[in-house]
């Protein structure tokens, strides 16, 4: 006969990610019997301030939300809210937009992939160990960092919640001068980020292979960032006005976020770089299609510890198509056209670095908000991030409790989630009964 | 010389970072947002530092003023977020990429409220005049 036997693992804080909240994890005889991913981050209570709020203080608003990825609410709302004012604007806009957006790819995924993940990956709890090892990580982040920053201050007016994206376009277009003066800054950051593929590529990988339905933006133009259908490998082909239709968002006891997941099936799914990858690896440029083949990562990729291959190949993807953007630059003869002001609604969604934004809003005739409803990326991966450990703690009973709760949270930052955006941190139990 | 500030303006005494970087509207200055990388990028290169930050003590209002070799350093920091990086780990990882100025002083000033909203304590407001020339005198020299 069997003894009942009873562990417990308890991480009070688990760091190296975005926000506050604990994960959870109840063992009886090697059996989960509860697992929960709590997010205990306060919730922030963007959407009901928006309320009675002009259209035009929406961007810098829920830009608020993050210090982290704040381009990515810029652009959702001011796609959505152009959507309900039936706005088009024209492609040297958008060029503008996607370069601002590369931007923050490339600021966000080099904070997450040195300075957050890449330690796990050798068994270390931090960079200041991580750099001891490997003395260039803290260069190559700065280098990085400094070119991302350096094109969201041009673009975007400052570095960190910038302030100048409005809708109709921008309060200022940059001079195609300024934009020159980034080259140099954006060839050093290509060949780092070159660099920092080659070596993450090598990473020793958990073996953990997941069916996943993978969801991301969609577009025959180009690698996705602010436009494009929402695809997933199981089906899912829609535009953002039918997002509430395919996906609702539930409240869950243990959690201050929401969960996002398939109306239909109640399923999780996952979003970020490893889903965009996956969906649209054709529309990467052939150069980097062949750079990521001689380096074995091709799609299907159902590992998630992979994801930060995505990430670094991203990050490449983003200094070389800013550089391109910036040689075909063509200024807007007018920094921004002006919305015809009207009751209306409008959804939309972007690729903020974790993966789909999405934002809807209905406005009234004096362009007041007077419903706003913002789903970030990690309230959509949450209940992935809990099947994933439910797939992964099995794999690891036979190691020290020490081991396994360290790779639990490797699979946790698989998805660099953003727990500030999501409420709407981390400290891990795992309890065997 | 670059004066920085860390903490949160809306956390009452936590805010005193930034409510002294408003004294100084002439100096290089940086409120930090909290991630690694940032602080790092914005002390490379300078050959000063004054670093400014609320902690936890006994006596609100309390200055502290410490080199870096002074900077207690044998207890590491509670670690609640990632991308707001523990200060004195960042400072560890800025020294070990040559990125720390030589010349760094950290003042500490002991707060006594974390709670939600903006203004400092009388204790740590009443200490506001005396850290201003403190600064003012350690930039002088």
């Amino acid at each position: 006969m069997k003894n009942s036997s009873k562990r417990v693992i308890e991480v009070k804080a688990l760091a190296r990610v975005e926000g506050e909240g604990a994960l959870h994890v109840t063992l009886k005889d090697d059996e989960i019997v509860a697992l929960r991913f709590q997010i205990f981050e306060p919730p922030r209570f963007f959407e009901a301030f928006l309320q009675g709020r002009s259209y035009n203080e929406v961007p810098d608003i829920t830009a608020r939300i993050c210090g982290i990825c704040p381009v990515a609410y810029q652009m959702s709302s001011v796609h959505a809210l152009e959507q309900a004012f039936g706005l088009k604007l024209g492609e040297n806009y958008a060029q503008l937009r996607r370069l601002l957006y590369c931007g923050e790819w490339i600021e966000s995924h080099a904070l997450h992939i040195l300075m957050l993940h890449a330690p796990d990956f050798f068994g270390l709890s931090s960079v200041l160990e991580l750099n001891q090892r490997f003395p260039q990580v803290v260069e190559q982040g700065l280098r990085l960092k400094k070119a991302g920053n350096a094109l969201v201050t041009v673009v975007g007016g400052r570095e960190v919640h910038p302030i100048n994206v409005r809708v109709g376009g921008f309060y200022r277009a940059p001079e195609r001068k300024e934009l020159r003066e980034l080259i140099p800054s954006l060839k050093e950051a290509r060949n780092i980020a070159r660099e920092v593929l080659d070596w993450v590529a090598d990473f020793p990988f958990p073996e953990l292979e997941i069916d996943y339905e993978f969801v991301s933006l969609k577009d025959p133009r180009e690698y996705p960032m602010n436009r494009g259908r929402l695809v997933s490998n199981k089906g899912i082909d829609i535009c953002a006005d039918e997002f509430t239709t395919v996906f609702e968002e539930r409240q869950v006891e243990h959690s201050n976020a929401l969960h996002c997941l398939r109306r239909d099936t109640g399923g999780s799914y996952q979003v970020g770089p490893l889903a965009r990858f996956n969906l649209c690896f054709e529309q990467l440029p052939a150069s980097l299609q062949k750079i990521a083949a001689e380096r074995g990562f091709t799609p299907p990729c159902n590992n998630p510890f992979k994801s930060i291959i995505a990430r670094a190949l991203e990050t490449l993807y983003a200094c070389q198509e800013a550089l391109r953007i910036i040689d075909s630059y063509q200024r807007p003869d007018r920094p921004h056209l002006e919305p015809d002001i009207k009751v209306g609604s409008g959804s939309w969604f972007t690729e903020a670095p974790r993966g789909i934004l999405f934002h809807s809003y209905d406005v009234d005739e004096n362009g007041l908000i007077k419903r706003a409803e913002i789903v970030p990326p990690t309230s959509q991966n949450q209940a992935r991030m809990e099947d994933d450990l439910r797939r992964l703690i099995p794999t690891l009973l036979h190691l020290p409790t020490e081991e396994m709760r360290a790779q639990c949270e490797q699979a946790i930052r698989n998805y660099d989630p953003c727990i500030s955006c999501a409420t709407h941190f981390l400290r891990l139990d795992i309890e065997r009964l | 010389m670059i004066l920085v500030a860390a903490g949160n303006r809306f956390r009452r005494d936590d805010g005193v970072g930034p409510r002294l970087l408003d004294l100084f509207p002439t100096q290089e200055r940086f409120h930090w947002p909290g991630d690694p990388l940032s602080l790092l990028s914005r002390l490379e290169g300078h050959e000063q530092a004054i670093m400014v930050d609320a902690v936890q003590g006994d006596t609100p209002g309390q200055i502290h003023r410490w080199t870096w070799d002074e900077i207690p350093k044998e207890k590491p920091e509670a670690v609640t977020s990632s991308h707001r990086g523990p200060v004195v780990e960042t400072l560890k990882l800025a020294e070990a990429s040559g990125k720390l100025p030589p010349h760094f002083l950290l003042y500490a000033v002991e707060a006594s409220d974390y709670s939600w909203g903006e203004g400092l304590s009388a204790s740590v407001e009443a200490a506001l005049a005396s850290l201003e020339k403190r600064i003012r005198q350690d930039i002088e020299r």
